[in-house]
This record gives C-alpha cells, structure tokens and sequence, in this order.
C-alpha cells in the first residue's frame, strides 16, 4: 500500500488552537484590565495574573516567598468528543471539548485579614476575571469564527487543600471548565487536474438554454 | 522517677541544649506583647502543596516544639491560635541555619500533656 498524504502534516488541530486562544485572550484582557486600573490610579494587584498552558510542573514562586500573592492559572485540554450526526466521514467532524482554567490563589495573614480568607477570595476572584472575560460579548466564538460553533461555561468547583500538615503558605485551587463546540478538520484529496475545459452558457430569444463547451485538445 | 518523669526532664533538657544538642533559639511573642526568649526544636522544610488541580505548588512547613513548662511559666498560658482576624496572633521567631530571621504566627497547638511538649505548627506571617 502507498501513502496517500502527499504532504507533511503541521498544522495543529483546532482543539490547540482553542485552548491557546483562551490562553492568549486570558493574557490579553488582563493585561488591559490592569492598565485600565493604572490608568484610573487603582492598585493594579487584584487584576494581575500569571496565565500558563498545558503547566504540570510544580510552581516554586512561594518557595522562598511565603508572601508570594500573585495568583496562575493554566489553561489545559481534559477531553474532546466528536458528534458522529454533526460530522461527514470525509472533511469536518465536529467536536466538543472540556478545557479546564484551573487557578490557585495564595494568602498571607496579616493584621486584620485571615490569610485561608485571602487564598480562597483571591483564587475565586480570579476564576470570576475568567468567566467575565470568556464570556464577554466580543468573545461569543473566541474570536474563531468558522471554527468555533459556541462557548459554554460548564462549571466552577473550588478544593480546599487537605494535608496532614499545614503549610505555612495559604493555598486555594480552582477549576473553572469551558465546553466548546468547534469544527475539526481532515487531510483531504490533493485534486488532480484531469482536463481543462471552457463552458458558456448562453439563452435563445425562446428562452431555451445552450450549454457550449470548448475541448483542448493536444 | 518513673520513666515517664525521666522522658519529660530529658526533653526539656535536649530542648535547651544549644550548644551541643538540637536546641535552638526561639522567640515567643504574645497577642499582649509579652515576649519570651526561650530555645526549641525548630523546622522549617520545603513541602509540596497539592492543591488538587493537577499541578503542586511548592511551598514550606514550619514548627517549633517546646517545653510546655517553660511557656505556662512564662505567659499563665499556652499559644494556640487566634481565630479574630482583627486580634494579634501568637507570633513565633527564629533563625534559619543561614542565619536569616522568619517570623511565623501560631497556625495550631499540638499540646502533649503526656511528654510536656508543645508543637506549634507555624504559618507565614505579614506584620507590615
């Protein structure tokens, strides 16, 4: 059997493409937002977020910061399913997938504030900055039309670290999970040129129509 | 002396060795101001905080452990936590093995009646 893909695949699919489009939209809106702050002289800190995709690593900014504030989230694909009714076998199949914002916010106590208080608000105030912003008007395809069908916030669920010892930071996780619905696409048959051919339509005073076709031949 | 005497004396003993076993110099402040300048086993280690999202952030865990008399003696009283967020916690101080100072306040109190030990397990700490 031959190959029948004549060219080098390096295109991403679209299910990346999402997931760094929220990405880039997370980093782009705050971004604004903290210069809209700026700009009105309001401490910019509640608005300023470390965004990061497909992260797995450990993150050692508190390790010799206990008083480390500035939250992270990290964009990540968890699933994508195609609807078999929605798609055609050759060219475009149509998908639906879970991408997880997850976010983890950090406190300190201090006099007056309680610094598990200021963990948890600070993540959940962070995963608020996300649904506001992906659900945004502007954002109804993610800026992705003819890919994206639609955008859906399908949950937020919020862990408390439970550990055996506390740690003398203030940590707080957060999910906040997008469901998209976009359109995948396939390798298709390179066409082949088989002959050229010139057509003219034309219309007789009767109204009958004539089809005149010119050959090349060699 | 029963045994259990003989385990409590050793303890306070090693806890105020700092010259030759694991003591180490501690500072003790009270939610009134009141201090006490006393020794301890002190930790302070990295720990990996999971904080279930798939991604661990690094963090640390830090304690000191002292002898249950010397602080009833000192303060009528034993640290614990301070649940008011608008009252000044128990704050504990010491020295890292470099030298560097960290201020902790008190997160929980293990008291072991048994041993005369008081764990007390340590948070970080902004006073400014």
């Amino acid at each position: 059997m031959q190959p029948k893909i004549a060219s080098l695949i390096t295109e991403i699919d679209n299910v990346e493409l999402i997931r760094d489009q929220i990405a880039a939209i997370l980093r782009l809106e705050l971004d604004n937002q903290v210069a809209l702050a700026q700009a009105e002289s309001v401490d910019p800190a509640p608005w300023t977020v470390d965004v990061y995709t497909e992260r797995s690593g450990a993150f050692e900014s508190g390790l010799n910061d206990p008083n480390r504030k500035t939250p992270f989230v990290n964009v990540w694909i968890d699933n994508e399913s195609w609807d078999r009714s929605a798609s055609n076998v050759m060219e475009r199949q149509r998908g639906n997938a879970f991408i997880n914002v997850d976010a983890v916010g950090y406190g300190t106590r201090k006099p007056g504030e309680a610094g598990d208080f200021e963990a948890a608000t600070s993540c959940q105030r962070v995963l608020r900055l996300c649904r506001k912003i992906l659900m945004a008007a502007p954002y109804t395809y993610l800026e992705l039309r003819g890919i994206v069908a639609s955008r859906w916030p399908q949950s937020r669920t919020y862990y408390q670290p439970t550990i055996d010892q506390a740690p003398v930071q203030n940590v707080y996780g957060g999910r906040f999970t997008m469901v998209v619905d976009f359109n995948e696409f396939s390798p298709q048959t390179t066409p082949e040129t088989l002959e050229v051919l010139a057509v003219q339509l034309q219309r007789a005073e009767t109204g009958e129509v004539y089809f005149d076709a010119e050959y090349n031949y060699t | 002396m029963g045994l259990r005497d003989l385990a409590a004396r050793h303890f306070q003993q090693f806890a105020a060795d700092t010259e030759r076993g694991f003591g180490w110099s501690v500072r003790v402040v009270a939610p009134d101001g009141q201090e006490l300048e006393t020794s301890g086993f002190s930790t302070d280690i990295a720990q990996l905080i999971d904080p279930e999202t798939g991604v661990s952030v690094s963090g640390r865990s830090a304690s000191v452990a002292i002898p249950l008399q010397v602080l009833q003696d000192a303060f009528g009283e034993l640290p614990q936590r301070v649940e008011a967020q608008n009252q000044t916690p128990w704050v504990v101080e010491f020295a890292d093995i470099l030298g560097e100072p960290h201020t902790f306040y008190v997160q929980s109190s293990d008291p072991d009646r048994a041993l005369g030990s008081l764990v007390l397990m340590l948070g970080a700490w902004d006073a400014t």
